[in-house]
């Protein structure tokens, strides 16, 4: 009986006081933070489509983030200069701060294009990309809920990098998507073709897909992967954070060329 | 015709003889008031050559005849004089010298590099939440330090929680990893010895870089059978105590817990939409067995199983469900090869199985498995006089799995395993009577996907004066395995990955004094500086694809030095206890912070500990402990990019918090005081005893982990807001235990 009571008293600590503590939580403070995060720049290379890019100043954290565009940059692609302006692509948010109506044309004697940025301070943000060749599907086929993708390979191995972006197109409906990542980089230089799998969710409901699927740099790769992660760690305090990747010489962000080709699939 | 001489010879002979062959093993433990074995302790056959010196557990065994007398002798205890007869005790216990006038006991002195914890000692302190705990009590001694409230494990001058081994039987065990570190992890009651060696470690250890901690039962209990049953504020649980066998020379224990905070939780969670507690659920099993098979071989067995849940509902899309669960099994046997010398066999393994399941943007599934299967021979020769030798091989095969990737879906399976042989021989040698120099060489061979030869000395110099020791002492480790957290704070369900180049070597060199005064006070010191090489560290870490190149362990170099201040006074009825430790920890990784050297997570630069003692009278006890520990340095990101989906054309802007150099932030440092007042009463045979405390008195807000809350007011406007979690502030707890014989 006594030990009944003790036992009583016990619960009743946990559930009026013990546990109240579970929901406290503190602002810290900025002391000591780098104030001085750097630059941003991210540009993606299209054949056929316009110059565009977007450098910013990286707001430190301690400041509230309003979205500003307003530093200028020299900004020069090979020997193309993109002027200081705002463009937006057609039903999407997102804003470039440089452009030029010139359309991307990969030369013929050389795949390697550079980049250079030069901010107020005069420092000179540097980078360089390669162009990865447009992607050849050989057969695409779904065989028991696995899908397979064959594709000719890249004869550089730095091109053998893809993405893959699923979308499921449910009969009620409903849409959902999956992003999966593949480093093909490794395949060996003999083999021409290669098979890509995806094990398809075992619903019922999805009665098609649409695909895109994205040869991309190595350094775009990596860069997509971070990007992946660093939103999970944004999300979720318990993801692990990583800095981003990218090949922005004294600066962080993405030159970038990448080709993509968009199918369908009925299940 | 036989001369006299001859007559004599042959007499004295047969009778040698005769006391030989007729002489029995005696063997027993010899242990103190406070029940704590005590360590070589003479025992001396009196009127014969023979004689023996009890180990580090306080076991002895020698051969003697009925009738004859046995001097039990140590210099800071009363010499006991037994006869030998058919119902020689098992347990010897000492008293110790006592100062007529002040009654305070004199204490053997211990090295601080050897840190020796009986459940005696461990019952000095607070009993936090209910739960007492070896590692918790290793947590309050200089050089040893616990990080916060959610994290379980132990730190030892400058090492992380995974630089530490866990030996039953000098066997490796399992960590079992219970969430926070105000839940007991290794039960003192079963466990009711250790040994921490923080440096200067014996030749027979190797494999972890910071602290070797050996845990055994004891073999004895003053009743034929106790038990306790206690019900504290986290958990419920039973032990127990049993001799065994016709003359009640087997003893066995154990001990079941079972926890019900996760009831509470769901309570309180049925009326809350967000900031859901954590249903946390353990339940633990812990056993030891301790009996002599004959005159001459022993056999010890120890088990212990533990399952652990823990959901973490972030918010309305994340959640993660983490479960481990991990089995350890031990068996030791040894054989008396006479007085001096003893042949001790040993093996036993664990399993550590976790699995993490994330339910977030992208779904994620983690799961690691780790065998590891241990073997050890050792040979000692311990005569406690002028020279001591002892000899061994150790065998280890540790085998890893993890996945990750989508449950259920394809994912990366990665299989590890490597193979561990060590052989070890230390000598003791006495240079004079107070200075005695210790040498061991362990000598390795590590195979993995490569094979590595290493050789790792020891040295220790100790000088034993009257009421002064002081020790110098080197000693090279290896370390085969190092962690891959999972989460951003180190979990339980972190990943197990082998080394797969150059082993991390530490070398230590650590020297110390202790004192004491008119036997009230002692007063230690110490001071170490350890060079660390081939540490291990990731560049990144992709959860998407832990088998990556990404995954890459880096190769680098660090140090730790600190220093060690103890002070201790007891004049009855009140004993004190207090530390300070300064640690300053530095790594170095070419791929790390642009190759600038760092602090690691884990470097605490100040910790005061101090804990009073106050028995008030026969029933009442009151203990109070307060800790002061610097900040950690945690990572924050220093900014926010603007960056394009690619993948998503309608939402394509993504707001990014910008990471540059890692452990980049210190936070504030933290301190709390917990008090608890012991009440015992006596029930004829059985004792009741109530702990009534507070955890955190004063409230101190620690922070327990960090993380970055993004307030976005719309499209283009966020703010990343740094924000600290504070777990456990004033908690008031009751703890009921019933002990009975």
């Amino acid at each position: 009986m006594k030990i009944k009571t003790l036992l009583i008293f016990r619960l009743l600590f946990i559930l009026t006081i013990g546990l109240q503590g579970c929901d406290q939580s503190e602002e810290l403070s900025f002391k000591d933070l780098d104030t001085s995060p750097g630059y941003f720049v991210e540009c993606y290379l299209t054949p056929g489509e316009v110059y565009k890019l977007s450098a910013t100043r990286i707001s430190p954290l301690s400041d509230d983030y309003i979205l500003d565009y307003s530093a200028d940059f020299d900004v020069t692609i090979d020997s193309l200069t993109l002027f200081h302006s705002l463009y937006s692509e057609n039903g999407s948010n997102y804003i470039y701060n440089f452009g030029n109506a010139e359309e991307f044309a990969p030369a013929k004697t050389t795949d390697t294009v550079r980049l250079q940025v030069i901010n107020a301070e005069n420092d000179t943000l540097r980078s360089f990309t390669t162009v990865p060749d447009s992607i050849q599907l050989i057969n695409a086929t779904i065989d028991d809920d696995i899908l397979q993708i064959s594709l000719t390979l890249s004869e550089r191995p730095i091109h053998n990098y893809y993405l893959l972006k699923i979308e499921f197109f449910k009969q009620n409906e409903e849409t959902s998507s999956d992003l999966k990542f593949y480093d093909l980089s490794k395949t060996g230089t003999d083999q021409s073709e290669l098979e890509i799998g995806y094990n398809l969710p075992m619903e019922t409901m999805v009665k098609s897909l649409k695909l895109e699927l994205f040869r991309v740099t190595e350094a775009n790769y990596k860069y997509q992967l971070s990007l992946w992660n660093a939103e999970n760690a944004n999300d979720d305090n318990l993801v692990f954070p990583n800095p981003l990747d990218g090949n922005i010489e004294n600066g962080i962000g993405i030159f970038t060329c990448y080709s993509k080709k968009e199918f369908s699939m009925e299940l | 015709m036989l001369s006299f001489f001859e007559k004599k010879y042959i007499v004295v002979g047969f009778l040698w003889l005769l006391t030989h062959l007729s002489a029995g093993q005696v063997s027993g433990v010899v242990v103190n008031k406070a029940q704590e074995p005590v360590e070589a302790v003479q025992i001396h056959v009196v009127g014969s050559e023979r004689g023996s010196v009890s180990d580090n557990s306080g076991r002895f065994s020698l051969k003697a005849i009925e009738n004859e007398i046995l001097e039990f002798s140590h210099v800071s205890y009363e010499p006991v004089f037994l006869t030998v007869g058919k119902q020689f005790p098992d347990t010897i216990f000492l008293r110790a010298v006592v100062n007529a006038l002040e009654e305070v006991e004199v204490r053997p002195f211990q090295p601080a590099d050897v840190v020796k914890i009986s459940s005696k000692k461990i019952d000095k302190l607070p009993v936090l939440l209910g739960e007492r705990d070896v590692l918790k009590y290793a947590a309050t001694l200089p050089g040893i330090k616990s990080l916060s409230a959610l994290d379980a494990g132990i730190y030892v001058r400058g090492g992380s929680g995974f630089d530490n081994a866990f030996f039953v039987y000098d066997i490796n065990i399992a960590n079992p990893r219970h969430v926070t570190g105000v839940l007991s992890t290794y039960d003192p009651y079963v466990l009711s010895y250790s040994e921490i060696y923080k440096s200067g470690f014996p030749a027979k250890y190797n494999g972890s870089l910071a602290s070797y901690i050996n845990m055994q039962p004891i073999g004895y209990i003053p009743e034929v059978y106790s038990g306790e049953v206690s019900l504290g504020l986290l958990s419920s649980s039973l032990r127990s105590k049993l001799k065994m066998g016709k003359k009640k020379k087997t003893v066995a224990a154990l001990s079941f817990r079972n926890s019900y905070f996760q009831y509470a939780g769901k309570i309180i969670n049925e009326n809350r939409e967000d900031n859901k507690i954590p249903e946390y659920s353990f339940k633990d099993l812990t056993f030891s067995l301790t009996s002599p098979i004959n005159d001459r071989w022993d056999l010890q067995i120890f088990g212990m199983a533990t399952d652990d849940d823990l959901p973490l509902i972030i918010g309305e899309r994340t959640q993660h469900n983490l479960n481990w669960d991990s089995q350890s099994f031990v068996v030791k046997s040894r054989k008396q090869l006479g007085n001096e010398k003893e042949l001790t066999i040993s093996a036993g393994g664990y399993q550590f199985h976790s699995e993490a399941s994330s339910r977030s943007r992208v779904d994620f599934f983690s799961s690691g498995n780790n065998y590891k299967y241990s073997f050890n021979t050792l040979y000692q020769n311990s005569s406690g006089r002028v020279f001591d030798y002892s000899f061994g091989v150790s065998a280890v095969y540790s085998d890893f799995k993890y996945f990750s990737g989508e449950k259920d879906r394809d994912g990366d399976q990665n299989l590890f395993n490597y193979h561990l042989l060590n052989s070890f021989a230390q000598v003791n040698y006495a240079l004079s009577e107070q200075l005695n120099l210790d040498l061991g060489l362990n000598g390795g061979l590590y195979k993995q996907s490569m094979t590595q030869l290493t050789l790792d000395p020891r040295v220790k110099l100790i000088y034993e004066g009257q009421a002064h020791k002081i020790w110098l002492d080197y000693a090279r480790t290896h370390q085969y395995e190092r962690n891959l957290q999972v989460f951003t704070i180190s979990s339980p369900v972190d990943l197990q990955i082998p080394i797969k180049e150059k082993a991390p070597t530490s070398d230590q060199l650590s020297g110390g004094i202790s004192l004491s005064h008119e036997r009230q006070w002692l007063f230690s010191g110490a001071l170490f500086y350890k060079r660390l090489s081939h540490i291990k560290d990731f560049a990144r870490i992709d959860l998407t694809n832990l088998a990556g190149d990404d995954m890459e362990m880096l190769s680098g170099k660090g140090q730790a030095m600190g220093t060690e201040l103890g002070v201790e006074y007891r004049f009855r009825p009140v004993a004190v206890r207090a530390n300070y430790t300064l640690s300053d920890v530095e790594h170095q990784f070419e791929g790390i912070n642009d190759g600038k050297s760092f602090s690691p997570p884990y470097d605490i630069r100040h910790d005061i500990f101090a804990n009073i003692v106050v028995q008030i009278n026969r029933s009442l006890m009151f203990t109070a402990s307060w800790e002061y520990k610097s900040g950690v340095v945690v990572t924050f990101p220093v900014g926010v990019a603007v960056t394009k989906d690619l993948f998503d054309k309608e939402n394509a802007l993504k707001m990014i918090p910008v990471y540059k150099d890692r452990y980049n932030y210190r936070l504030k440092p933290t301190h709390k005081l917990d008090v608890t007042l012991r009440w015992e009463k006596q029930l004829s045979k059985d004792v009741l005893k109530m702990d009534f405390g507070i955890y955190n008195v004063y409230n101190q807000a620690n922070d327990s982990f960090v993380y970055i809350e993004p307030v976005r007011k719309d499209d283009y406007y966020i703010r990343f807001e740094p924000r600290a979690k504070v777990l456990l502030p004033f908690m008031p707890f009751l703890s009921v235990t019933y002990c009975f014989n």
